[in-house]
């Protein structure tokens, strides 16, 4: 019996064994990969182990190389597999080093067979035999081939690849693993490869015999193996106890989640099975029976909502975290719930989610609530934001929580301004204290509130706000703040204001006018009258007025008229306006005048009356007076319209035209003029209307009128219009001058009269100046002669001297003769030689005529006479006549004056109102209190001799030529006379 | 007739009456100065010899009448002929009192006229004549010495020597002395003599003390 034989081939023959068993182990677990690959590792070592056998029995060199050559084969598959191995079942090894392995071995087996014997020896020289366990076996001796360090070095890297793995798995906390199967598996092979080394090199002289070590490998790791089935058979039975027991847990838990509602479920993530229970499988309907995949189970969710589901689940297997979700599922039924799901998963060892168990509890209620409290906020909003009025909403807090957009859109801010205490920066100013005092003070008491302030709007303008809130509760009743809503009053507040203004006016527009204001109520026959009417009619101040006391007041006689033209407006719905006299109380008599009107009522009739009325008493007596004014006025009145007719006529019209009032009343008044005038007075006429005002008519021209019977009488025609609420009406003045014209032509006579005789008196009282005037060249003519007759006695006298004195005496005489023609003028009337005159030429000419007088009197003359004197229209014959009698009066005033006193001032002036004053100042005795109303007077004198004439006569000239003359006595002693000349009549200046 | 130191002086506001009297005075042999008024005559110095002025009374600006106070007021000498084209009465008088010459109104004679110039100018000479012997003697008195002349005037009124010096408190001796003096300066011999020059000088007399009034 071979030992050899025996032990070899129970070896090989355990390892076969060993590698069907776990052929079929991996044959039923196709993941238990590792155990194929032990399996293919034992075949290859059962391989090994008979190739050594033979090895060992080899006759010739030849037939030991070629098994040598062959055994490398099995010894790549064991070394391949055993690196796969240790990959699978340790799961660890770098793979590069594993792929360096196998490449090194691929090559070495390459070589293996380009070599003849083989990789391990050159040459095999002999073939030795020895004892080995009392058998001999052959060992051969050869020449060591070098390449044999190719597949060394592929066993040394296995050395190390399976290091390494040993201590990743040590590392990984697997010590049991990394030492016993790491270890082993290390052990082994070291020794194997250490036997093979020295065997190769021809260090020991052995036979091979490394497949013992392989073999006592494959039994360790079969015996790990078997470890491991034992264990997963355990653990097999432990699993099935679980499930078993996590079965009854489930049904359980079903139990209760139906209880309370509850859908719960677990899903086995290996296996992907959702386990739902029974109950809960129809109520999402689901059968029975029916295996449940994560997909299945999901079908259940809306389709809107899967995503989000989807997301969950993977979100919560690849964080493990779980997220709240709410999503709807649909029930067996068809009904659509509202869920809200919980789950946890549970991870396996290998940090792979194993398995997921949740609950889902329905929310349906709570969501439908929620939603349908979304959809009435938003309802609420839609229509807080389209309401015309601006709300709001304020919490507990009085903070306000609510603003709709009419609200912003009027303020022109935004929500965040707004909310909380924002919005009462819009408040104006002197209304928020009160604003917010009211707010605060109401909502302490959970009262409702109005009040009222200025906001301000977004352009800036402050408007006036009604703000009305009250108190909100909630479903329970609990308070929780306020809700308001505010208007813009602001034009309503000024109607209101307006209306109270108009009312205002109207009450003072009544009050000034005295008006009265009455409704008359047809149906009830009550009449409501103002205090004015009270006032007017002496009605008490309260109580009501029937229309039969109102009635009772009016006048019987104009009782009648007054009804008729109530009722008649009654009738025609219109209006009436009367005036009738009212007997009061007191047995006064007044005059009211009334307007009314009717008030149509909406079926149009009517059946109020509404008037004003006043007391126009005094207006009566106006009119009254007027007509009597009218007619005892003592020239003729007459009345013209516009177009010329007559209107009224007072008495004394009628005598002076000799027409019967009514003859005249709407006649043309052409009929009263004269026919060659009655073109030009239309033509007057209608001037006059153009431009009304009081005036003379036909200024300039004789007026003259016609009477009745076409006789003429001249006039003066007053002119003065009238407007009556008719139109304008003239009122014509018409006097009869006839008897004044006769008197004037006799007043013109005797001024004449009195004038010549002036101009004679004058002369009289010129002596003085005359007899000077003629003295003077009578003496020079005188002188001149004697001294001729001197000279020419002397004989002194020559010619030319001659010439000279005659020349000189000739022209004195001559000046004698104008003198004297002069004083034959100034008695003559003649006509009034009038022309432009200046004044200062007649004042120089009278002063030089009257100096012999003045010296004869020893006055002193001095003139101031106005440098650029306009020329005036005047006779200056008649002028110089009135200064000479001034002058002459002013020297006989100062007879009792001191000579050196005895001062005469002439002065002329040209005033502003267009005349030329002239001034006689003396430094006389005086104008006396008698005499100075009678100064002017004909025939009134003061002096002894005196004719009375002087001042008369100045008087008349003064007042032919339109002017005026006064005196008076002047400061410092004297008179002063001055009269005073129009520059040019009836010219403006 | 005069000697050619006098001078007539026309004062008219007319002119053919200046000319006219002009002829007049000239044909006479009287030398002949025009004015056209009294304020023209005025501004003319005083005229050293013996003078006239012929003047109208009635007169723009100075009359006649105011003339001749005017005159008067400053010591003029001038006699005045007056003449008028219509006088009154009291003109009349009033010139006369004034110490005018003639008041002759217009138309005058010339005859008339000239007797009246002759008359003015014999007055108007003796008036200067007299003029200067005041001063003459009113010079001579001057030399005194004050105490000269209280004794001269004692002496003018006749008193003696020795009452003249009881009067002064004066010897005797002394007033004689003075009286030499007196005397002596004034060039004369006599009291009589002295009375003349005081006549002369106008000095006015004084009263003798003790003379019962």
């Amino acid at each position: 019996m071979s030992w050899i034989t025996v032990i070899w081939s129970v070896g090989g023959g355990a390892c076969l064994t060993l590698a069907f068993i776990q052929f079929i182990v991996w044959w039923k677990n196709r993941a238990a990969r590792a155990n194929l690959v032990f399996s293919v590792l034992a075949i290859a070592v059962a391989s090994f182990a008979a190739l050594e056998l033979a090895l060992m029995r080899a006759q010739t060199p030849e037939q030991f190389g070629e098994v040598v050559r062959w055994l490398h084969v099995p010894v790549w598959v064991m070394i391949a597999s055993l690196v796969a191995f240790v990959r699978l079942y340790l799961r660890a090894g770098r793979p590069w080093l594993a792929w360096a392995i196998v490449g090194v071995r691929t090559l070495s087996l390459i070589l293996n067979f380009t070599f003849w014997p083989n990789i391990n020896y050159r040459q095999i020289t002999a073939l030795r035999h020895i004892s080995f366990f009392g058998e001999p076996v052959s060992v051969a001796t050869g020449v060591p081939n070098s390449w044999m360090l190719v597949a060394q070095l592929s066993l040394l890297l296995l050395i190390i690849f399976v290091s390494d793995a040993m201590i990743t798995v040590w590392r990984r906390g697997d010590r049991r693993q990394a030492l016993f199967v790491g270890g082993g598996i290390l052990f082994f092979v070291v020794l194997g490869t250490a036997d093979g080394v020295a065997i190769g090199w021809g260090l020991v002289s052995m036979p091979v015999t490394v497949s013992l070590f392989y073999q006592c490998l494959v039994a360790a790791m079969a015996y790990e193996l078997s470890y491991e089935m034992l264990r997963a058979a355990q653990t097999t039975r432990r699993l099935q106890a679980s499930e078993t027991e996590l079965r009854e847990t489930n049904q359980r838990m079903g139990l209760a989640a139906n209880a309370a509602k509850l859908i719960v479920w677990s899903w086995d993530i290996l296996h992907d099975e959702v386990w739902l229970s029974g109950k809960d499988r129809s109520l999402l309907g689901f059968s029975q029976s029916e295996k449940l995949t994560a997909e299945r189970a999901r079908s259940v969710v809306h389709p809107e909502d899967r995503q989000l589901v989807r997301q969950l689940v993977e979100n919560s297997l690849t964080t493990g975290e779980e997220i709240d979700a709410e999503y709807r599922i649909k029930l067996g039924d068809g009904s659509v719930r509202w869920v809200t799901r919980r789950a946890s998963v549970e991870f396996g060892d290998d940090g792979k989610p194993v398995c997921e168990r949740g609950v889902l509890m329905e929310i349906t209620e709570r969501k439908l609530a929620e939603q349908a409290l979304v959809e009435s906020e938003a309802r609420f909003r839609n229509m807080a934001n389209t309401a015309p009025v601006m709300i709001w909403m304020s919490d507990i807090n009085k903070l306000c929580t609510f603003l709709n957009k009419t609200w912003l859109e009027f303020v022109g801010r935004t929500i965040e301004h707004e909310l909380g205490n924002g919005w009462s920066e819009n408040v104006h100013p002197d209304d928020l204290q009160n604003c917010l005092e009211t707010y605060v003070e109401a909502f302490d008491d959970r009262q409702p509130f109005v009040m009222q302030y200025r906001l301000k709007r977004h352009d800036g303008e402050y408007r006036w706000i009604s703000d009305s809130g009250v108190p909100r509760y909630d479903a329970q009743g609990k308070f929780i703040g306020y809700i308001g809503s505010c208007v813009d009053v602001t034009e309503l507040l000024r109607k209101e204001e307006a209306l109270r203004e108009f009312e205002e006016r109207v009450a003072l527009a009544t009050e000034a006018t005295q008006l009265g204001v009455w409704e008359f109520d047809l149906t009830t026959e009550r009449i409501w009258v103002s205090e004015k009417v009270r006032e007017h009619f002496q009605f008490p101040a309260e109580g009501e007025i029937t229309y039969r006391e109102f009635e009772q007041r009016v006048h019987p006689d104009d009782r009648r008229a007054r009804d008729q033209a109530m009722r008649r407006a009654i009738r025609t719905h219109g209006a009436y306006e009367t005036e009738y006299r009212i007997v009061l109380p007191d047995g006064t008599i007044r005059w009211i005048g009334g307007r009314a009107r009717c008030l149509p009522e909406g079926d149009g009739k009517s059946r109020r009356l509404l008037g004003v009325s006043m007391d126009i008493t005094e207006r009566k007596q106006a009119e009254k007076l007027f007509e009597l004014a009218t007619e005892a006025s003592p020239s003729g009145t007459v009345l013209i319209d516009h177009q010329g007719r007559i209107l009224l006529v007072n008495a004394h019209a009628e005598k002076l035209f000799g027409y019967a009032r009514d003859d005249l009343i709407g006649q043309v008044v052409d009929v009263l003029v004269p026919p060659r005038f009655v073109h030009a007075h239309s033509t007057d006429r209608a001037n006059f209307f153009a431009a009304p005002e009081a005036r003379a008519m036909g200024a300039g021209r004789e007026l003259f009128a016609r009477r009745k019977d076409g006789s003429e009488f001249p006039v003066e025609i007053g002119l003065n219009p009238i407007q009556t609420p008719r139109g304008l009406v003239v009122l014509a003045n018409v006097v009869d001058i006839s008897a004044r014209l006769a008197a004037e032509e006799v007043t013109r006579r005797n001024r004449e009269q009195v004038e010549l005789l002036g101009r004679v008196s004058l002369l009289g009282e010129m002596t003085a100046s005359l007899t000077h005037e003629l003295n003077q060249p009578l003496g020079a003519i005188v002188n001149n002669a004697n001294a001729a007759t001197q000279y020419l006695e002397q004989g002194r006298l020559n010619p030319e001297q001659l010439q000279e004195i005659l020349t000189d005496v000739v022209r004195d005489a001559r000046r004698a003769h104008d003198i004297m023609r002069n004083v034959r003028s100034a008695i003559k009337k003649g006509s009034a030689l009038r022309g432009q005159i200046n004044l200062n030429d007649v004042v120089k000419a009278v002063t030089h005529m009257v100096h012999p007088d003045a010296a004869a009197q020893l006055c002193k003359m001095e003139m101031s006479l106005a440098p650029d004197l306009p020329a005036i229209e005047c006779d200056p014959t008649q002028i110089q006549q009135v200064l000479i009698n001034l002058v002459r009066n002013a020297f006989d005033a100062m007879h009792d004056t001191p000579p050196g006193r005895r001062i005469l001032e002439i002065a002329t002036n040209h005033n502003g109102e267009g005349t030329i004053s002239v001034v006689v100042r003396d430094y006389g005795s005086g104008i006396s209190e008698t005499a100075r109303d009678r100064l002017f007077e004909q025939f009134f004198t003061t002096k002894e001799e005196g004719l009375g004439m002087g001042l008369a006569i100045v008087r008349s000239i003064v007042e032919a030529h339109g002017g005026s003359v006064a005196a008076e006595n002047a400061d410092g002693g004297g008179a002063c006379f001055h009269f005073r000349l129009p520059i040019k009549e009836g010219i403006p200046q | 007739m005069m000697s050619s130191t006098a001078m007539v002086f026309v004062i008219d506001d007319d002119q053919s009456m200046r000319k006219s009297l002009e002829r007049l005075l000239d044909a006479a042999c009287y030398k002949v100065e025009l004015f056209k008024s009294a304020s023209e005559f005025l501004s003319r110095s005083a005229h050293a010899g013996p003078s006239c002025v012929i003047v109208d009374v009635q007169m723009p600006g100075l009359n006649g009448i105011d003339f001749q106070k005017g005159l008067t007021e400053h010591g003029r000498e001038e006699q005045l002929v007056f003449v008028t084209g219509h006088g009154n009465i009291p003109m009349c008088a009033r010139a006369m009192k004034g110490g005018a010459i003639d008041f002759l109104p217009k138309p005058f004679k010339p005859r008339q006229l000239l007797e009246s110039v002759e008359r003015a100018l014999t007055r108007s000479a003796e008036q200067h004549r007299r003029a200067s012997e005041k001063n003459h003697a009113g010079g001579l008195l001057e030399r005194l010495t004050p105490r000269e002349y209280q004794v001269m005037q004692l002496v003018a009124t006749g008193m003696l020597n020795k009452q003249v010096g009881g009067e002064l408190g004066m010897a005797e001796k002394t007033v004689k002395t003075h009286r030499a003096h007196v005397m002596q300066k004034l060039g004369i011999t006599s009291v009589a003599e002295l009375m003349v020059v005081l006549q002369k000088a106008e000095v006015p007399q004084v009263a003798k003390p003790g003379t019962k009034v």
